[in-house]
Formats: structure tokens, sequence, C-alpha cells
């Protein structure tokens, strides 16, 4: 096959969490683009219905899936009403995030339990729920969407997102014999919504450039064609791992 | 008069959770015979009192405290409670975990992000103030060597958060002289993995996973834990060490 071939999503049928806004978004675009039909969830029903709009002008299918990921126990049947709806799922992407404003500090652990709900419990039960369509269709995709903030050890948001990362190496030995491949994705700093508080504050921000060789934030569309490539056959041995895509954060400072 | 002898924790002031049995267990004693004065913490106090009986014989103070670390207010008063006793803190060990054995339910999710990443995460915090005052604060979380190998339960994963905090938090608290490191222990032999270390499928395959090709024992982490807790330990933070006989898988 021919290698552009085999970057090519042709009729494969995705879900993707957290797809109303930011990196989720540009992600069900760029997978329609690449060729697949999408089930979108997100809790902004309206946001969802203009990207559905979107993508059907692309020629492909989507589906609008009002879901607050938080809601762990909604999750299981959202995913079995997407499979429903578009006859099967061979792709998940796990990318529903909150941001933590306690840093690394609980004060309110209502607040902690929906954040690790949203970025780890949701991941950890969408993974278990989508596991038996995509083996029913011969084997498939997860990406999880995790973060550079938890292999740096930034707060509790990035503990939340070094789990991640971890789950998905479990996960890829535990479906590897479905044929399953589960990758985690580490962004850096990407120009969205969530990135908006570190954009606004200067300290923050100088910081962040002075340790990116690049020095410059992330488009989301720079995220989600590592998606498509990780989606695609042209991925088809890599598992297990985290793939940082940060314009290169270092521990240390450009000079 | 000799230099003192900087492996020695002459009483320091330690708060162990998770100290009935397994690592808690040898960490206490290895304190105890260190020199150490210990507030020992579990959720249940039955097996906790023959601990600290025994820890007694080794001729260390120590107060014992019931905590069930899922509920959200235990992790803060055990902390009180244990810097009251002791008058300070000088070193908190985060060692209580729950290896998660009742099949992925929300519930058993949810106890394990509670026991393995929200109780060492509000006892560290409660504890900051304490070890403040001291002159050799240290933070030690146990993490695990799933961090590293990830899992498909939630065990492993918080694990790996576990650790992410442990390295963020110690660059946090490094200027004010906090130091905050994880172990990371292999399979040691202890009541939560008593179902399997001696079973075939693991015992057969321990050379191909392991180095040292064996287990290891509740005594060789405590002995990394006195180390770590140490002054001869006192330019280490924000770091993960592993424990695990050489998790250096065959290829």
């Amino acid at each position: 096959m021919p290698v552009l071939e085999r970057f090519r999503l042709h009729g494969r049928r995705a879900f993707v969490t957290g797809a109303s806004r930011g990196i989720g978004r540009a992600i069900g675009l760029a997978l329609a683009e690449a060729g697949a039909d999408v089930a979108l969830a997100a809790r902004d029903e309206a946001r969802l219905t203009e990207l559905a709009a979107e993508i059907e002008a692309l020629g492909r299918r989507a589906l609008v899936v009002p879901l607050d990921l938080a809601n762990l126990e909604a999750i299981e049947p959202a995913i079995d009403a997407a499979v429903e709806s578009l006859g099967g799922l061979d792709l998940l992407v796990n990318n529903a995030g909150v941001t933590y404003r306690g840093g690394f500090e609980v004060h309110d652990p209502a607040e902690f339990d929906r954040m690790f709900d949203v970025n780890l419990g949701a991941v950890l039960f969408a993974c278990q729920a989508v596991r038996p369509h995509l083996a029913a269709a011969g084997g498939g995709v997860i990406v999880n969407i995790g973060s550079i903030a938890g292999t740096k050890g930034t707060g509790l948001y990035g503990a939340s997102k070094e789990a991640v990362h971890a789950l998905a190496r479990g996960f890829s030995r535990e479906f590897a014999n479905d044929r399953i491949r589960v990758v985690a994705l580490a962004p850096g700093q990407v120009y969205t919504d969530m990135g908006a508080r570190v954009r606004a504050n200067p300290d923050e921000m100088n910081t962040l450039l002075h340790h990116t060789a690049q020095a410059r934030v992330a488009d989301p569309s720079e995220i989600a064609a590592a998606v498509v490539y990780l989606a695609s056959p042209a991925a088809g041995f890599v598992t297990g791992t985290t793939i940082a895509i940060d314009g290169g954060r270092d521990f240390f400072a450009r000079r | 008069m000799t230099a003192p002898d900087p492996f020695r924790l002459d009483g320091r002031r330690a708060l162990i959770s998770g100290a009935s049995r397994g690592i808690g267990r040898g960490i206490a004693q290895a304190y105890a015979r260190a020199g150490a004065r210990l507030a020992l913490a579990a959720r249940s106090t039955a097996n906790l009192e023959q601990v600290a009986s025994d820890v007694r014989e080794l001729g260390a103070e120590v107060h014992v405290f019931g905590a069930d670390l899922a509920d959200a207010e235990a992790p803060t008063r055990l902390v009180e409670q244990a810097a009251q006793a002791l008058g300070g803190l000088d070193i908190v060990v985060n060692n209580a975990g729950d290896g998660g054995h009742d099949g992925l339910t929300l519930d058993a999710y949810r106890r394990l992000l509670h026991v393995n990443l929200r109780a060492p995460v509000l006892i560290t915090q409660a504890a900051r103030p304490f070890l403040l005052e001291s002159d050799a604060p240290v933070v030690i979380n146990v993490s695990s060597v799933s961090a590293k190998l990830g899992g498909a339960e939630p065990y492993g994963p918080l694990k790996a958060a576990l650790s992410s905090y442990t390295v963020g938090l110690a660059r946090e608290w490094g200027k004010d002289g906090i130091r905050l490191v994880a172990i990371a222990p292999g399979v040691i032999e202890t009541d939560m993995t008593a179902g399997y270390t001696s079973e075939a499928w693991w015992t057969d395959n321990l050379p191909d996973r392991v180095a040292l090709g064996r287990n290891g024992q509740v005594e060789e982490i405590a002995g990394v834990a006195r180390f770590l807790a140490s002054d001869a330990a006192a330019y280490i933070t924000g770091a993960v060490i592993p424990v695990d006989g050489g998790w250096v898988h065959r290829y």
C-alpha cells in the first residue's frame, strides 16, 4: 500500500470525548478529513451540533453525544449508543480533560474527585466499555490525551495526566490480543480555551517559553495530526507508549 | 566524642501510615532501631497495637492512631493527632495503599483514588506547617514499580500519579528545605502480594522479569526508607527510587 494511503482512515468509526472545543474539536475535524465518521461527545450540545455540521460538509457522518464525562456511569451507555448508530466503533479518543485550581493541594475533595473522574476515571471506564466493540470490529485504536504536565510533575492535574500515560501502557498489554492498540499523547502548551489562564500570566508564559525549544504554543491542529497518524495503519506497531508533542519541552532553559 | 552517624534518626518524629502490616510495619521497625519517635496509623488498631508493642521493645516511643484514609477528613485529623503526640513532625511516610481486589467497579475505583492518592496528598499538605518547623523535614511516598509498568486497573496509574506529584512538589517545596522522595518497590512479599508471590506462574517468570530473580523482602524497602529519611540522604529530593531487584525485562 502506498505510504500516504496508510495514513487514511476511510470508513473508520471514531468516538471522541471533549469534542466541543480546543484539541478535541480539531481531532474530530481531522479524523473526518482523513475519512472517518465521528461520534462527538461533550457537555456543550450546541457547539457539538455546529461541529457535526462541519463534519457532514466534509461528507462524513457525525453523531452528537451530549455527555458529562464526570458522570462515569453514563459513559458505557453513550458508547453503546454510538455503536448502535454508527454500526460499530474502530477508534476511541479520550480527549476530555479539565484543569485544576488547587495546584498540589486538595481543598475541596469534590473538586479533586471531579478532576480525577474526568481526567482518569472517564478514560478508565471508556477503555473498558469500548473494548468489546473494538474487538468485534477486528481490532482498533485508543488514543488517550495526556499531558507533558504529567511527565514534568505539574500539580495534581499533572498527576492525573501521568496516570493516563500509565493507563495506556497497562491497557496496551491487556488489549493486545484483541488487536487493539492503546497510545498516550502528551501535548505541551496548546492554544486552547483551557490554556487561556496560562497565556494571560506573563510570568508563567515566560517560564514556559523559556523551557520550550521552539518557544511557542502549538495549534490544536498539530495535536490532531498526530492523532490521525496514531489512529491509522501507519502506526500499526505503536502501542503502550506516550508520545510527547511539546515543541521540545525540557528541564534546561534555552540560552 | 565521635561525629554523629548521618544514618541515625535519633529523636526524629515520624508519622507512618499503613503501619500495621507489610512494608509499613517494616519501616516502623527500621525507624525505631534508628532512634526515631513514632506515630503509627492503620485502618484497624488491632494489628497496630502488636506492631507498637514490638517497636516499644526496641526502645522507641510510639503512638498509634486508627484512621480509614478513604475518609476525606481522616488524613488531616491524623496529622494533627500525630504532631500533637510527638510535639511536631520531621518525617512523613505515606505508605498506606490499597492494591484493589474488587474488580473494576465505580466504588473500587473511588476507594483506590482516595486511599492511594488523595490521602497522601492531604497528609502531606496537613504536615507542611509542622515540616516547616523541622530541622530535617522529609516526605517519603511509597509508590510502586507498577507506576512504570502501567496498568489497566487504577492501582498502577495512581502510583504513577503519586510519583508525578512527589517529583513536582519537591520542586515547589525545595526552597523551604523540605525533601520529597518516592520509593518504587517491586514485588515484595507482604499480605498484599501473598496471592501470587509463591504461585508458579509468578515464580517461574521471576528470572525473566527481575534481575535478581527473586521477590523482595520488607526489610529491603525499610532500609532504603531509613536511608532516605536520614541526613545521609540530605541532597536527595524529587527522586523516585526503584527498589525492585532490577526490573529489567529480558529482551
